[in-house]
């Protein structure tokens, strides 16, 4: 059996951010058996166990209860890569120790390259020296660091990106795997000094009490990232929106002054590399490393599977779509309403204080000078009463009913609508990555439009009609 | 309607033959009768609430008529090359329906703001009265329902591109089998607005513009939708108007608004936009698509006609008893959570929504929500019954949605016996789906016992604000001030 082709699957896996040393372990979102409305539950799924010193997987087990911190420092999620073979035209098979050895190759033929990179300083000031990259290449089993170097860095000092691991395969556990470990989730910095806005409207400067003395990293006289001034950028090069990182608001220009902080995110390529009689194979995938989630039994509105399902199927839905995924789309959306300040988000004044969070309302006001108004009326937004509609309409669709709310939904086109009416489209209150107003995938709309009809055209039950 | 309202109509209503053109007789009579001469025993601004609550209850039965009329759509023996025209005259009709509450809504506001008592009442059995367009039937759709549903939103003068022929077809449908003459709801809002509008008959002290919190508004009650939002979901060409939820705190405000909700219903030759966007277009559109006999396909499911809970087997004419159980069981579901839709409205009618008053703002939000909450599970629940047979026997049409008025819907006089009187509803709808649920089926039960989880943490939120019960789930202090 030749080897014709080698993939790395998942082509695109996402690891979170953690400090513990126990990686989290794997789980499903199942609904709530008891409680159809109620949160999802956390089921343990199988998981393998690792041994780090030696790369090898000493078991696997399926957890009881899923712990995801331990103590202070949250468990990282840490994915596995794998190796599959193209062993004939429609043979996708894992590649093994086994199918190694048939082509006399041994856990060692195959090289593991690792390029990640954290471009986030380089993303606003363009400067080449504040690229900050690690790289690892090696056909061993040890853990291999992934260190972020940057020429604007002090002398000595890295990133850590977390790190990298050939599972080495075994009798029992025969895959070709690597492990990818997201780094802690630590802030690093530029100077033990930072700069405040004090009563007086004065800039004064104080201690930074953020960041650990080893973690200042950044040499501000070397690069520009300490004091970095959005403002400054050209409006194309921004970010939408801009200005989103820590700092403080300078008094004269209203500009946001950045401390000079950095996290330890980062995203990059993974490449397996096989020479077969004398052919190189090699395959690659991607990785990238994000924020824990905080709230693991709910599923946001919209999010990054959502685009891949668009991108993957078509933005249209087909006849197969039913009506459990429109009402998915709901369940996510009473689990949204559930993490949110309403009251806060729809720009209502609280306790007397006006605009007193970062709201679409503010970012309407501050973008086109929109008049400073709630989106609904302050009176609809109570939050318990919010979330028993949304559970009213998931109840609703799931007796059959269709997804009758289609309207209700804002259309991609319509983001930018600053009327009353459009504002108050679902989803509302939220922010997209364009800067304006939350809209579902072109794909989850139609999933809604789709199901508008439900059951119109069933038969009558139990005899009526017939 | 009630006797006791139909009584006061004999002053205008001279003896008629069916007919359509009468109703335009009489209100040039009754407009030349009301500057000089009012029904015994009223005042002008008594008159004004009387001519409201009539107006009201027209709008409810229309509410509910059309209602019965979208939910009667589908079933399975409609072409599958027909399933997009049958699902966009469902959207057609249910998009009227929501106008005719927001009408119905409307006219609360002007209730509302000359200080008359509010009506969410109507007529349920029997049917026939002298002031409603035609005699209240729930029924599937048909050319027949279609016809009075055009006759009755029509204007004064037909449009040019209704040919003599068509219109007496659509009359003689209309009036086939009618006791009384159809009657144009645009009569009654001229009435209204020449009575409210005239100074004589109303001082300006009546119009009382710090009623304005507890009326219903559009940014409330109107879920953003604007022209053209409903029915385009699935054909995205059913344009619609303004969902009209009006304001008044004025008599100009008021008149604005009666004058908005009577042109929503007729067509107005003079704005092309308005003419094709009005009810009486969108019905006569759907009369001309609605299939013939001869065409050989039916786009309604076998349904009931003014299927009944109460009464018992005994023969009501022209009413369906719901003979099998359990589908009457959901019958009694509809209906109270009909009853508490119109409590919830009802009540939300005295909850200011000033953020001057912010202890009620929770409470008034709580129950528009609800409010809202109700109509999708009336929605729900009308899908289902539709699908039940109407008799335990085998074969036989299917029921439908009773709409049957409870014994009362007025709100007890203190605040905290409104809660209590949702509370009572609460729990018999628990104790009743529950009930149901032993008999009903996988997804019915699901469905049920959604219900129940809701209807528990509404009690839960309602106890909470009364200080009743565990104060951390009240919806005000879950969430701090709004």
């Amino acid at each position: 059996m030749t080897i014709t082709e080698i993939r790395i699957l998942p082509p695109f896996a996402i690891g979170r951010l953690g400090a513990s040393e126990t990686p989290l372990e794997n789980y499903d979102l199942v609904p709530n058996g008891d409680s159809a409305l109620g949160f999802r539950q956390i089921k343990g799924a199988e998981t393998l166990r690792v041994n780090r010193a030696t790369g090898e997987i000493t078991g696997i087990y399926k957890p009881d209860r899923v712990q995801f911190r331990d103590g202070g420092a949250i468990r990282p999620v840490a994915p596995f890569l794998e190796v599959f073979a193209r062993t004939a035209d429609d043979t996708l098979e894992p590649l093994t120790l086994a199918l190694l050895d048939e082509h006399k190759l041994t856990p060692a033929s195959l090289t593991w390259r690792v390029e990640v990179g954290n471009l986030k300083i380089f993303r606003r000031t363009s400067i080449a020296a504040d690229r900050i990259e690690a790289k690892a290449e090696f056909s061993d089993h040890r853990l291999h660091a992934l260190e972020g170097h940057c020429e604007n860095f002090f002398a000595g000092k890295v990133l850590p990106l977390g790190s990298v691991q050939y599972i080495k395969p075994t009798a029992q556990f025969p895959d070709v795997r690597l492990r990818f470990t997201p780094a802690g989730g630590w802030v690093y910095g530029s100077s033990p000094k930072r700069k405040e806005v004090d009563a007086s409207n004065k800039v004064v400067e104080t201690d930074d009490k953020i960041i650990a003395h080893d973690r200042i990293i950044y040499d501000p006289k070397k690069g520009t990232w300490r004091g970095f001034d959005d403002g400054k950028t050209p409006a194309p090069e921004r970010t939408v929106p801009g200005a989103i990182y820590a700092g403080y608001s300078d008094p004269d220009s209203g500009d946001q002054i950045s401390w000079g902080y950095l996290d330890d995110e980062c995203d990059g390529i993974v490449t397996a590399t096989l020479t077969i009689e004398g052919k190189k194979l090699s395959a690659f995938a991607r990785i990238a490393a994000g924020p824990p989630t905080f709230a693991p039994d709910s599923v946001p509105i919209r999010t990054v599977a959502d685009e891949l399902d668009q991108v993957l199927l078509g933005h249209e839905a087909d006849a197969s779509v039913t009506l459990e995924e429109a009402e998915e789309i709901v369940r996510r959306a009473v689990e949204s309403v559930r993490l949110m300040n309403t009251a806060a988000m729809n720009g209502n004044t609280i306790e007397g204080r006006t605009n007193v969070a970062s709201t679409m309302v503010r970012q309407d006001t501050n973008d086109f000078s929109r008049y400073f108004q709630p989106i609904m009326t302050p009176t609809s937004v109570d939050s318990h009463a919010l979330m028993a509609l949304h559970q009213t309409i998931l109840a609703a669709l799931r007796s059959g009913t269709g997804a009758w709310f289609a309207e209700a939904l804002r259309r991609p086109d319509q983001i930018g609508d600053l009327s009353d009416a459009g504002r108050r489209k679902m989803p509302a209150m939220m922010r997209g990555a364009d800067g304006r107003m939350l809209v579902l995938s072109r794909r989850q709309i139609a999933t809604i439009v789709r199901n508008a009809a439900g059951d119109l055209f069933a038969a009558p039950k139990r005899g009526a009609g017939s | 309607m009630r006797s006791r309202i139909a009584r006061n109509l004999e002053w205008l209503f001279a003896a008629q033959t069916p007919a359509v053109s009468s109703m335009a007789t009489f209100a040039q009579g009754a407009a030349a009768k009301q500057s000089a001469e009012l029904p015994a025993g009223f005042s002008g601004h008594d008159y004004a609430v009387y001519l409201l609550h009539i107006a009201a209850e027209i709008e409810h039965l229309l509410m509910v008529q059309y209602l019965y009329a979208a939910y009667s759509l589908g079933g399975p023996q409609v072409p599958g090359n027909q399933h997009a025209n049958v699902r966009r005259w469902q959207e057609v009709i249910l998009g009227i329906a929501k106008e005719e509450m927001a009408h119905l809504i409307t006219v609360q506001n002007v209730l509302r703001l000359i200080g008359g008592p509010l009506n969410l009442d109507r007529n349920d059995y029997p049917w026939d009265a002298p002031f409603y367009p035609f005699a209240f039937t729930l029924e599937p759709l048909s050319r027949a329902s279609l016809a009075r549903h055009v006759v009755t939103e029509s204007p004064e003068q037909w449009p040019a591109d209704v040919s003599p022929a068509e219109k007496k077809e659509i009359c003689d449908l209309a009036l086939a089998g009618q006791s009384m003459p159809v009657k144009r709801v645009g009569v009654l809002y001229s009435l209204m607005i020449d009575v409210i509008g005239n100074e004589k008959l109303l001082s300006d002290t009546l119009f009382q513009p710090d009623t304005l919190p507890y009326q219903a508004s559009w940014d409330e009650w109107g879920r953003a939708y604007r022209q053209g939002a409903r029915g385009t979901a699935l054909s995205g060409q059913s344009k619609t108007p303004d969902l009209l939820i009006m304001t008044a705190y004025s008599r100009d405000s008021a008149l604005t608004a009666l004058k908005a909700v009577a042109e929503q219903g007729e067509a107005a030759d003079i704005d092309p936009d308005i003419d094709q966007a009005s009810h009486f277009r969108r019905f006569l559109k759907l009369f001309r698509e609605f299939p013939k006999p001869a065409d050989g396909w039916s786009p309604t499911a076998d349904i009931a006609s003014n299927p009944r809970t109460m009464g018992g087997d005994n023969k009501i004419p022209g009413t369906s008893y719901i003979a099998d159980q359990q589908t009457r069981h959901w019958g009694d579901l509809f209906n109270l959570r009909y009853r508490m839709l119109l409590l919830y409205l009802s009540h939300a009618f005295r909850i200011s929504g000033s953020s001057h008053h912010h202890e009620d703002s929770a409470a008034r939000g709580m129950i528009v929500h609800r409010t809202f909450g109700e109509m999708y599970n009336l929605r729900a629940i009308a899908k289902t019954l539709v699908k039940l047979p109407l008799n335990p026997t085998l074969g036989g049409p299917s029921a439908g949605p009773p709409f049957e008025m409870p014994y009362s819907i007025a709100l007890p006089a203190a605040e905290r016996d409104c809660w209590r009187l949702h509370l009572d509803l609460l729990d018999a709808s628990i104790t009743l789906s529950n009930q149901i649920a032993h008999r009903a089926d996988a997804m019915e039960k699901e469905y049920l016992k959604s219900l129940i989880v809701l209807d528990r943490e509404t009690i839960a939120a309602i106890q909470a604000m009364m200080g009743t019960a565990d104060a951390r789930l009240a919806p005000r202090t879950m969430r701090g001030a709004i």
